[in-house]
């Protein structure tokens, strides 16, 4: 790796775009431990299809309400302000990473199916692995990843190549990136993170979910689980680039933090348990899409 | 001769016994119906009248070896093709085979050594052979390879030896792949190439015998994919033991897609692969 190819990676750091209004309002909101419905409606209301979204996101079979909701009220009641808080940022994001016309750009297509299904498994292994609080699961599985959007944006064809290595060479991402730019997606993305100002867990799960030994130890186990979420959606075809290797997933740093935590992981079958994930894959269809659609 | 009704209680208890005894099989109740139709069968072609003057066919020290091995090739007929599970495939052609074969290469030995069991009439074990073709390409010829392909079912083997399959096992064959690694010397049937067939071994194996099976040791991958499902837990505790101790460190075990070791052995490390799994004796 170059020096000036160092130096532009370093740049990015000054150039990191700035947090968007509305978002910038909600993540303030998640700082919040009581949000109230006013407050939370009052950002809401400055984007009125986000209301629509949130509601459809809601009613789909991802929370498994048992009725109908048809109000932002409602919906609240059902699942809290922190977790509608969540949703609202969840349909903004597809919006603000959206490349401007004519802006050459990876395959956001299967970029955001990896996001969104590394969001929807981070929810659901919080829910399986009964790891709480976990209210900001989702949306911190579906941020993962914004580093690749990021260096995608700034070294457009330093990445094109790290995303062919994944093809040419069966290899993981990750290592492409080491290799190309000596640097990688969890570095910038930890960057935006901390510039946008979001909750320290967004930072450590964007810079730490390859390196999950090294987050800060009250993140730990989030990080864990949204990196576990991320080999996994990998591994049941929602993956980004040509990565196809194998992983003795119990061997993964992520595995053995949640099982720390959590011992009776130690009798899961593993090999069943992902074949039952199959259940995951029309709420990941169906949420993908609304994004597309939000965006 | 005995049409119309199904085998009574102790019947069914003696046969199935018989056959669990000898090869690990077991039929299960919910089974019951499957040996039912196979002994039908049976009974019309041993001109047996009914199932008990069958029994003593079966036990008659001067027809039992010949007859249990026709009961045998009965009841384990089982139906696969080329290409089987595309997801195991690519995980066998991306991931798997390079593996093994960097690993040789770094020692220095070009020396595989495959075990596809209970592979039926060979198209998994030709399967593999080809996709170790189209993965070292010319370095094939450099290689010594040997691909055991063993089933329980005598018919099954001959038909492996004889390496010619019907258009309806090559369904999931490509076009080029077809063109390229078989003859077709009349409509409806496809030959193995004659290079490919030499590097598979047929032959009769019962898993259960782990006298014989030690035959296979030193392999670097077994193939026993939806073989378990025929056996109950204690027999399938027996094979996978058998199978962790034939293979070299850091082989690798596949099974059917839906099959899972958890419980019955757990000394291998499952490896997930994209929508398919192999079990790996791990030795770091």
């Amino acid at each position: 790796m170059s020096q000036s190819l160092r130096k532009r990676i370093e740049a990015i750091r000054t150039y990191l775009p700035p947090i968007p209004g509305v978002f910038a309002e909600l993540a303030e909101l998640l700082h919040d431990e009581d949000v109230d419905l006013r407050t939370l409606g009052g950002v809401i209301a400055k984007d009125p299809s986000m209301a629509v979204n949130v509601l459809r996101l809601a009613n789909s079979a991802f929370y498994g309400l048992p009725n109908k909701v048809r109000t932002l009220e409602h919906a609240v009641t059902m699942l809290g302000t922190r977790e509608i808080t969540s949703l609202c940022m969840a349909c903004q994001a597809a919006r603000i990473f959206k490349p401007a016309p004519g802006e050459k750009s990876i395959d956001l297509d299967s970029f955001w199916r990896h996001s969104v299904a590394t969001g929807v498994l981070a929810k659901v292994f919080c829910t399986e692995f009964r790891v709480t609080p976990n209210t900001q699961a989702y949306l911190a599985g579906l941020m993962h990843d914004v580093g690749k959007i990021i260096l995608d944006r700034f070294l457009h064809s330093e990445y094109k190549k790290v995303v062919q290595l994944t093809f040419d060479e069966n290899v993981p991402l990750v290592d492409a990136e080491k290799q190309i730019l000596g640097d990688t997606h969890g570095t910038v993305g930890g960057w935006l993170m901390e510039r946008w100002k979001l909750p320290h867990l967004f930072g450590s799960v964007a810079t730490f979910h390859h390196s999950v030994g090294r987050a800060p130890a009250e993140s730990r186990l989030m990080v864990a689980i949204v990196s576990l979420a991320n080999q996994v959606a990998r591994l049941k075809g929602f993956g980004f680039g040509g990565d196809e290797t194998g992983v003795i997933l119990e061997e993964t740093e992520a595995f053995k933090v949640i099982r720390e935590a959590h011992p009776h992981l130690a009798e899961l079958d593993l090999a069943s348990f992902i074949m039952d994930l199959d259940r995951t894959d029309a709420d990941i269809a169906r949420i993908q899409e609304m994004l597309h659609a939000a965006g | 001769m005995q049409q119309d009704k199904g085998l009574t209680d102790s019947e069914f208890i003696a046969i199935r016994d018989l056959v669990y005894r000898k090869t690990g099989i077991f039929f299960a109740e919910r089974n019951r119906f499957l040996l039912d139709a196979r002994i039908r069968e049976l009974l019309h072609e041993t001109d047996s009248k009914d199932v008990h003057t069958y029994l003593q066919v079966l036990n008659d020290p001067k027809t039992s070896l010949s007859e249990f091995n026709r009961l045998v090739n009965k009841i384990t007929i089982t139906e696969t093709s080329f290409f089987r599970d595309p997801h195991q495939i690519a995980a066998l052609s991306k991931n798997i085979i390079p593996e093994l074969v960097k690993r040789h290469e770094q020692h220095g030995i070009r020396l595989l050594r495959i075990w596809s069991a209970g592979c039926s009439s060979g198209e998994e074990a030709y399967t593999v052979a080809i996709l170790l073709a189209e993965y070292l390409k010319d370095a094939l010829r450099l290689w010594n390879i040997s691909i055991y392909a063993t089933d329980i079912n005598e018919d099954a083997v001959n038909a492996c030896k004889i390496g010619v399959y019907k258009a309806y096992a090559l369904r999931n064959t490509s076009p080029e792949i077809k063109e390229k690694y078989f003859r077709s010397p009349e409509t409806d049937r496809y030959a193995i190439r004659e290079d490919l067939k030499k590097l598979v071994v047929p032959e009769k194996t019962n898993l259960m015998d782990s006298a014989s099976c030690k035959r296979y040791a030193g392999a670097d991958l077994i193939l026993l994919r939806n073989v378990l499902i025929y056996f109950d837990a204690t027999a399938k505790a027996t094979v996978l033991n058998m199978c962790y101790t034939n293979l070299r460190d850091n082989g690798y075990l596949v099974l059917g897609q839906s099959e899972t070791a958890f419980g019955v052995n757990n000394s291998f490390k499952l490896v997930t692969f994209v929508n398919a799994f192999a079990y790996k004796k791990l030795v770091l």
